[in-house]
């Protein structure tokens, strides 16, 4: 060995091949896709969005990402608003609230999108004297 | 005599009287709140697993052994949690008394190293917890019917908190745009809870705070938070933070703060509703 430093070369070369391979492999910035599409750039459209009440609430709102979209209180059923959202692969979520005056009996609230007239998303909760539920709306995947 | 006699009658009596509460000892901090919730007054609750032990390696000690045994009831998670619960079932002479708090709702089901396992987090889902407390109020119920009434009170006034907890949940977590809801957690505990509010989990380790997670596995996962576009890393009050702090630097996600992921904690997590709302409160802030 004394005679051959070519080998103690090799040696110290393979050693570190061994030892940094894995410590590489787990540390390097490895080349990755581009993030997701952020929601941002999906073009915003314009939906229709409707609420219908069995029994008129004493209040009402409802929001998209904490903001208000649209509210009321009785004497109406129904109500319904003009919204440009642009839908990400994930779907977007609206949060629907409501309240109405003790001893209601059990009722129904329904939630309909359309775009273009055409139904996009629709749901119906049951709700006991209040109500907080979510609804997702999605693309139909192809 | 009749000083006596009154002594007497009292120092016969007094054992029973001290008998009068169900003893229910709990395998889960989230089954003590439960039960204390439920029993109020009426239920003397044995917290054997104390906040900030870790479930998935506990094993109990002789002492622990000694108040399952001697207790009228023992509350356990399920699902697999408790390793050891065979061998505590034969000191217990039996498996009458162990209540089984998570066989009321199906598990999730993963896959880890190719096989299927029981997800045993699911307190993670508020609707779990209403179904376990409603098993937890008729055991106390079948077992001690004089305070039936008292029990029924107290079930429904919990679960009206667990509805209030739910109505937040809701509106809080709308408030993140569904393609943020991106959670990476040190060990897979929040399946049921992705479930629920349409997250998507990134674990570092697998179903068990045991398990190790393989230098593949985490670099997958720098991988995968780099082109998910994910923003915050979480690390778990029972869990070393240190593998997260090294995500977060490889990564450049920031870290998102502490999530309760195998029970309720001491400071601001000390009942079930304030575990979920100081959960969801960090995970929103840190997604945001």
């Amino acid at each position: 060995m004394e005679g051959r430093p070519w080998l103690r070369v090799l040696l110290i070369v393979v050693g570190f091949t061994l030892v940094g391979w894995p410590v590489w492999s787990i540390t390097r910035h490895a080349s990755v896709p581009s993030p997701a599409k952020p929601a941002s750039e999906a073009p915003a459209e314009p939906l229709r969005v409707q609420v219908t009440f069995a029994t008129p609430p004493a209040s009402f709102e409802l929001d998209y990402l904490g903001k208000p979209l649209l509210s009321g209180h009785a004497p109406d059923r129904e109500f319904s608003v003009d919204w440009k959202v642009a839908i990400p692969k994930e779907g977007v979520e609206l949060f629907v609230g409501a309240e109405w005056p003790p001893g209601t009996p059990a009722t129904a609230v329904r939630l309909t999108l359309t775009r273009n007239g055409n139904p996009l998303a629709e749901q119906t909760f049951w709700a006991d004297g209040s109500l907080a539920e979510t609804m997702t709306v999605q693309e139909a995947q192809p | 005599m009749k000083k006596l006699a009154a002594i007497l009658a009292i120092s016969m009596f007094a054992p029973f009287a001290a008998r009068a509460d169900l003893a229910v000892a709990s395998l889960s901090t989230v089954t003590t709140d439960i039960a204390k919730a439920v029993g109020g007054d009426k239920v003397n609750v044995i917290p054997v697993i104390k906040p900030g032990i870790d479930p998935h390696d506990f094993q109990p000690t002789p002492d622990d052994v000694k108040q399952i045994v001697t207790a009228d009831l023992v509350l356990i998670t399920g699902k697999h949690l408790e390793g050891y619960l065979t061998k505590l079932e034969e000191s217990a002479g039996g498996a009458g008394k162990f209540v089984d708090t998570g066989a009321a709702f199906p598990s999730l089901k993963l896959e880890e190293d190719g096989k299927l396992v029981e997800d045993p987090h699911w307190w993670h889902s508020i609707d779990n917890v209403k179904k376990a407390t409603a098993v937890v109020k008729e055991r106390f119920m079948e077992a001690d019917p004089a305070n039936k009434a008292t029990f029924e009170k107290n079930a429904a006034a919990y679960i009206a908190q667990l509805k209030d907890l739910e109505a937040w949940a809701k509106r809080e977590i709308a408030t993140l745009p569904r393609e943020k809801r991106k959670l990476v957690t040190t060990h897979d505990a929040f399946q049921y809870f992705a479930r629920d509010f349409g997250f998507r989990i990134y674990a570092v380790a697998g179903v068990s705070t045991e398990d190790e997670p393989s230098s593949r596995k985490i670099t997958d996962l720098i991988n995968t938070i780099r082109s998910e576009g994910v923003k915050a890393v979480f690390f778990e009050s029972i869990e070393n933070p240190k593998v997260v702090a090294e995500i977060t630097k490889e990564t450049g996600a920031k870290v998102g703060g502490q999530l309760y992921a195998d029970g309720l904690g001491d400071k601001e997590a000390k009942t079930y509703p304030d575990m979920m709302r100081q959960n969801i409160t960090t995970i929103v802030e840190g997604l945001k």
